[in-house]
C-alpha cells in the first residue's frame, strides 16, 4: 500500500462528509425514490399474495421487498452520471492531476452517502425486525442467511458501482453517455426484481434476465437472505457475483486507460 | 377583449416555441428517436409485469387485466403530455431560479410561470401519447367498454387531472425560491407519479385517502379510468374540478411568493 494511503482515505471521508451533510434534504429525497417503485411493487405483490397467488404468502412478499428496499439503498450508484459530465466538460483533468487515485474520491463519496442513508432505515428495520417478529420471514433471523446475506450484498454493491463508472467512461466516445445511465435505470427496475420477483416471472424470461448482471445487484442478495434460491443454488448465485466483479472492474480498467488515450479536452 | 387578444398572443408566442423546438429536436436526432425507444421499452416492461401479476391472479383489488391496461394506459397517456407540454420545463425552473436565469423569464413579455411552463415543446413525449392511445383502445375494445357516456366525462376529468398534475409541479419547484441547494426536484416528481399506473385500490385506505385529497394523484389516472370501467361516482366529476381548482390557485399563491423573495442574479 502506497505511504500515506490511509490518511488520503480519511481526508476524503471527512471531505465527502462535509459536503453530503449539505445536501441532506436530497439525500432524503433520492433515498425515498430508491423505495418507491418497490413499495409500488410491495403493495401489487402482496395484494396478489394476499389472493393466493404467488404460494399465497403475504409474510414472504413484505419480506422480500422490505430486503429489496434495504438493498436497493445500499446498492445506489450514480457517480457514472458525474464521470459523464466530467468527460464532457473536461472537468476531469481536475481529477487526474490529484493524488488520489481517481476513483478513490467516487468510493468515499459513495461510503458516505450511504451511510447517511442507511441511518434511519436500517434503526426502523431492525426496531421492526425485534417488535413484529411474526410479519417477517423466518429464515431472516438464521445466521448463516444473514451472513452470505451480506457477503451477497458486498459484492452486489461492488457490481454495481463499477458498471456504473463504466458507462459513465463510456462517454469518452459517445456523446449520448447519458442516455445509456436511462437504459441501466430501465432494465434495473426490470431485470432485476423489483417490479417483479424472479420466483414469479415465466421460466424464458427468467432466463434471460439471469444472463444480465442485474439479479445479482438486488434480487440475489435478498433469494440468499430468504433462502430461496429461484432455479438456483447460492452458491451458484455467489460464483456468478464473483464473475460480475471481476468482469465489470476489468470493464473499467480497460475503459479508463482506453478512453484516456483517445480522449481530447474540450476547447483544445 | 383584452383576454382574447392577449389569448391570441399567448398562443402565437406558444406557437412559436413549439417550432423552434422542432429546430432543436432535429439538431439532436439521436437523442429523440432514443427517447422514443426507452418510452416504448418501459411501455413492454409495465406490458410485462401486467401480465406477470394476471399470470398469478384473476384480479387485483376487483380490476380485471384488460381494465388494469386501462389505468397503465392513460398513465402513459398523461405522462406523455405532461413531458411533451410543461413537465421538463417547469423542473427546469429551479437551475434558472438558482443561476440567475431567471431574469431573462422575467423581462418576457408575457406571464413567466406561463413562459417558464411552456417555452419549450419536448417532441419526444409524444412517443408515450401515441403508445397511450393505442393500448387504451387495445384495452377498451378487449374490456368490452362501449362508445357511451362514459367517454365523454374522459375530457373534464382529464383537464382536471393534468390541471393538478400542473400544479403539483408548480407547487414542488417553488421550494427552490426557499432551498437554494435543494436540487433533487426530479427525484420529487417521481415518487409522486411512481403510483401512476396501478389501481390505487391495492393501497390501504390512509395511502388512498393521502392520494385522493392531500396529493391528489388520484385524479390524474385513476378516477379517469374508474370512469371509463363504470366505477365512477357522481359526485367524483365535481369533487375533481373542485380540487383542481383549488390547486391551480395554491400553486399561482405559492408561485407569486416565490418570485417576492427571488433575487437577481447581479443583484
Amino acid at each position: 500500500m502506497r505511504p500515506g494511503f490511509l490518511k488520503q482515505v480519511l481526508r476524503l471521508l471527512i471531505a465527502s462528509w462535509s459536503k453530503t451533510l449539505n445536501y441532506r434534504a436530497d439525500i432524503v429525497a433520492y433515498t425515498l425514490v430508491s423505495v418507491a417503485a418497490p413499495i409500488v411493487a410491495l403493495a401489487v405483490w402482496y395484494t396478489v399474495a394476499q389472493s393466493g397467488g404467488l404460494g399465497g404468502n403475504p409474510q414472504t412478499v413484505l419480506t422480500y421487498y422490505i430486503a429489496v428496499m434495504l438493498v436497493e439503498i445500499v446498492t445506489r450508484a450514480w457517480r457514472g452520471l458525474y464521470i459523464v459530465d466530467q468527460i464532457r466538460t473536461g472537468a476531469i483533468v481536475e481529477q487526474l492531476i490529484r493524488p488520489p487515485v481517481i476513483l478513490l474520491e467516487n468510493v468515499t463519496s459513495n461510503i458516505v452517502t450511504k451511510a447517511v442513508q442507511l441511518f434511519f432505515p436500517v434503526i426502523i428495520f431492525l426496531a421492526a425486525l425485534l417488535i413484529f417478529p411474526h410479519s417477517f420471514a423466518p429464515a431472516i433471523y438464521e445466521l448463516k442467511n444473514v451472513i452470505l446475506f451480506l457477503v451477497s450484498l458486498m459484492l452486489a454493491t461492488t457490481i454495481w458501482f463499477f458498471l456504473d463508472i463504466a458507462i459513465g467512461l463510456t462517454a469518452f466516445w459517445f456523446e449520448e453517455a447519458f442516455e445509456l445511465h436511462t437504459y441501466r435505470f430501465l432494465l434495473m427496475q426490470i431485470a432485476s426484481g423489483i417490479l417483479i420477483p424472479f420466483s414469479a416471472m415465466p421460466e424464458i424470461v427468467r432466463s434471460f434476465f439471469s444472463v444480465l448482471p442485474f439479479r445479482y445487484v438486488i434480487s440475489a442478495p435478498v433469494e440468499i437472505l430468504l433462502n430461496q434460491p429461484v432455479h438456483a443454488s447460492i452458491g451458484h448465485l455467489l460464483v456468478v457475483q464473483v464473475g460480475w466483479v471481476i468482469l465489470t472492474i476489468f470493464a473499467v480498467r480497460i475503459l479508463f486507460v482506453r478512453g484516456l488515450r483517445h480522449y481530447a479536452v474540450p476547447g483544445q | 377583449m383584452p383576454f382574447l387578444a392577449n389569448s391570441k398572443h399567448l398562443a402565437r408566442v406558444w406557437l412559436a416555441a413549439v417550432r423552434a423546438s422542432m429546430v432543436r429536436e432535429l439538431e439532436f436526432r439521436t437523442n429523440f428517436f432514443s427517447g422514443l425507444l426507452r418510452q416504448f421499452l418501459w411501455l413492454a416492461a409495465f406490458i410485462l409485469f401486467i401480465e406477470t401479476v394476471f399470470h398469478n391472479t384473476n384480479a387485483l383489488a376487483g380490476w380485471q387485466k384488460s381494465e388494469v391496461l386501462i389505468i397503465l394506459a392513460l398513465s402513459r397517456f398523461f405522462e406523455g403530455f405532461v413531458e411533451t407540454f410543461f413537465g421538463r420545463n417547469i423542473m427546469g425552473a429551479p437551475e434558472a431560479i438558482n443561476e440567475g436565469q431567471m431574469d431573462f423569464i422575467l423581462i418576457k413579455p408575457v406571464p413567466a410561470q406561463l413562459f417558464m411552463a411552456f417555452r419549450r415543446f419536448y417532441y419526444s413525449g409524444l412517443g408515450n401519447i401515441l403508445a397511450g392511445i393505442v393500448l387504451l383502445i387495445y384495452a377498451s375494445s378487449t374490456t368490452g367498454i362501449a362508445l357511451d357516456g362514459r367517454w365523454l366525462l374522459l375530457l373534464p376529468l382529464a383537464t382536471a387531472g393534468l390541471a393538478i398534475y400542473y400544479s403539483i409541479l408548480i407547487l414542488l419547484v417553488t421550494i427552490a425560491f426557499y432551498a437554494e441547494q435543494f436540487k433533487a426536484f426530479f427525484a420529487l416528481t417521481r415518487i409522486i407519479t411512481e403510483p401512476l399506473t396501478v389501481p390505487l385500490d391495492i393501497f390501504p385506505i390512509g395511502a388512498q385517502i393521502a392520494f385522493t385529497y392531500l396529493i391528489p394523484i388520484a385524479f390524474i389516472v385513476f378516477v379517469p379510468a374508474q370512469a371509463l370501467t363504470g366505477r365512477l361516482s357522481w359526485w367524483q366529476v365535481p369533487l375533481a374540478m373542485g380540487i383542481a381548482a383549488v390547486f391551480l390557485v395554491l400553486a399561482n399563491l405559492a408561485w407569486r411568493a416565490g418570485l417576492r423573495r427571488y433575487s437577481s442574479a447581479s443583484s
